[in-house]
């Protein structure tokens, strides 16, 4: 039981990963031009079945792996970055200007990531800029609350009084006591964001929302795979069962960390 | 009542926020609408009759404030494409997405008060470490996935129940209760696991508590005494939790509308997207955002009333 979140977290990302790395340089066969067998059950050489236009289902798949982790890496990331520092300075700051950041946090709240891409969609066109830019914009304020919530505890600690006492500035205190005490608290957020990313990504391409018509992505294969349900049900398990193992994988993997980096947080036994 | 009142007015700035964030991404982010809508091959004047036809060619804050006094007074616009009133539009279709909304909080919280208890009581049991451990895939799977494999089983396999499509409930209360059906537990099903997750660690925060402790010493049963004194409790931790997951509710019911074909907010929406109709989808997206906001509000007010701890702090 100990640990165990950790590990099996791990070992979901690192196979999600590793599929995303060999899908970029090989596929079994071409993930986007049309194959001779549609709507073929899994065997051989199609070991997942092929779809409507005969595409190989696990190419497509893995080809599809590739979309899902630039979209969240860069969202995360773009988040984290912006919403880091916000939430630190909303917390350093004095009462009344450290208000402001944590109120926007709350606004931002309401515009959940499908809203705001739907909202940029209708004014530029879906891509997968749009996409990682609605999730990323989405995702700011759960950094923005972690950084806040972590940095006030961390400055109520008698080790940064003392560096302040010692007249040190605000922005060494935040790079040398703050950032060092906050970091494992965001680590665990970003891999929770990632999981929920993954799930916007899929609802987003499902929705015709997210990547072009020629980017193999998980939610526009499942989108396809519906028109089939009375054929090939089939066709509808494969996507959603990728998008489950890579949310599974980075949820569990944020929960093993909350559990190793911070012990206070540990559940009771 | 002073610690209402500026709640109160964070609750007002923040509709009015929300509102020019969403006119100011629909006005400036796409360039110049009016050769959108009219194509390619439009000339630069019929451009710019139809920015004046639209009023685009007035300043932004002009536009912004004139809209929202419309909206403010129940006028919503009128399309750009059909030129039908955008209030006349959305209405009717207000009712299936506040359907699935309000019986999908319901069918999750049903599910997750005792699963999650359950998990918590039984934790270091295999069958509570087997409840949470479905939870937590509950967590990962997305409910139109849920949806599809629900159509799949009870509509293509069984024929229970339809596959999709919605029938209002003055024309048949019991087709409509049927078409809601798998919608509502699609959303029901991933939404609960997120709250069953909380349950647990709220009901085991209460077997730890003093008072748990001395319900059970004078002979209370374990679901007697969190029945009779965890409860409430745990209803108000869970009333935050509600009450933020109503975003990702009201989200996963575009996304379920689209998957059972249900005439609701969510499916206009997307169609005024593909069609670049953005009075329309200023409009949905205004509702949606205001409704989150103001739920959020009432939970936060609910929850000072309903926590008589807080209460002795406010007055």
């Amino acid at each position: 039981m100990k640990r165990s979140s950790l590990w099996a977290g791990a070992a979901l990302v690192g196979f999600v990963v590793l599929v995303a790395i060999v899908g970029f340089f090989w596929t079994p066969f071409s993930p986007t031009s049309n194959g001779p067998t549609p709507l073929a059950a899994p065997g051989w050489p199609h070991l997942l079945g092929t779809d409507a236009f005969g595409t190989d289902v696990l190419s497509r798949l893995m080809a599809g792996a590739k979309v899902v982790l630039l979209v969240g890496v860069l969202s995360v990331l773009g988040a984290a970055v912006v919403g880091v520092p916000l939430g630190m300075a909303a917390a350093m700051l004095p009462r009344w200007a450290g208000e402001i950041p944590a109120r926007l946090a709350d606004i931002l709240y309401g515009f959940p990531a499908l809203l705001l891409a739907i909202l940029f969609a209708a004014a530029l066109g879906g891509s997968t800029w749009t996409a990682v830019m609605a999730i990323g914009i989405a995702t700011v304020p759960a950094f923005v609350r972690v950084a806040r919530a972590a940095t006030l505890q961390v400055v109520s600690q008698p080790f940064v009084e003392a560096a302040e006492l010692a007249g040190v500035s605000r922005f060494v205190i935040a790079g040398r006591h703050v950032w060092p005490n906050i970091a494992p608290l965001v680590w665990v957020q970003a891999s929770v964001s990632f999981g929920i990313a993954i799930l916007s990504e899929a609802g987003l391409s499902y929705l015709g929302l997210g990547s072009g018509p020629d980017a193999p992505t998980w939610g526009r294969m499942l989108r396809e795979a519906q028109d089939h349900l009375f054929s090939t049900p089939i066709l509808a398990l494969w996507p959603g069962l990728a998008v489950a193992i890579a949310t599974l994988g980075f949820n569990l993997l944020g929960d093993g960390l909350r559990d190793v980096l911070d012990p206070r947080l540990r559940e009771r036994p | 009542m002073k610690r209402l009142l500026i709640r109160l007015a964070w609750f007002a700035g923040s509709l009015l926020l929300a509102s020019l964030l969403i006119f100011a991404a629909t006005n400036w982010l796409p360039g110049d609408i009016a050769s959108v809508l009219l194509g390619t091959n439009a000339t630069p004047e019929a451009v710019a009759a139809k920015r004046v036809e639209l009023g685009l060619d007035r300043p932004f804050l002009v536009r912004y404030l004139e809209w929202l006094g419309g909206v403010v007074s129940g006028d919503f616009g009128t399309s750009m494409i059909n030129g039908r009133s955008v209030t006349a539009t959305i209405a009717p279709r207000l009712e299936v997405s506040l359907w699935l909304v309000l019986f999908g909080t319901l069918g999750s919280l049903l599910l997750a008060l005792p699963v999650g208890t359950f998990a918590a009581v039984r934790r270091r049991h295999l069958d509570g470490f087997v409840v949470s451990a479905l939870s937590q895939i509950g967590l990962a799977v997305p409910a139109f996935w849920a949806g599809i494999w629900l159509v799949v089983l009870f509509a293509v396999r069984l024929q229970w129940l339809p596959a999709g499509g919605y029938v209002p409930y003055w024309e048949s209360p019991a087709q409509w209760a049927l078409h809601l059906i798998l919608p509502v537990t699609a959303l029901s099903i991933v939404q609960a696991s997120v709250i069953s997750r909380y349950v647990r660690t709220a009901v085991i925060d209460v077997l730890h508590t003093d008072y748990f402790r001395t319900a059970r010493a004078i002979g209370w049963g374990k679901v007697g005494a969190l029945w009779r004194h965890g409860l409430r409790n745990i209803s108000i931790s869970l009333l935050t939790v509600v009450g933020l997951q109503v975003a990702t509710l009201l989200v996963g019911a575009i996304i379920i509308e689209q998957v059972f074909a249900l005439p609701g907010l969510g499916s206009r929406l997307l169609l005024a997207v593909t069609q670049r109709d953005l009075v329309v989808v200023q409009g949905i997206v205004l509702v949606l955002v205001w409704a989150v906001l103001l739920i959020n509000f009432l939970v936060d007010v609910a929850y000072q009333m309903l926590d008589p701890r807080l209460k002795r702090e406010a007055t």
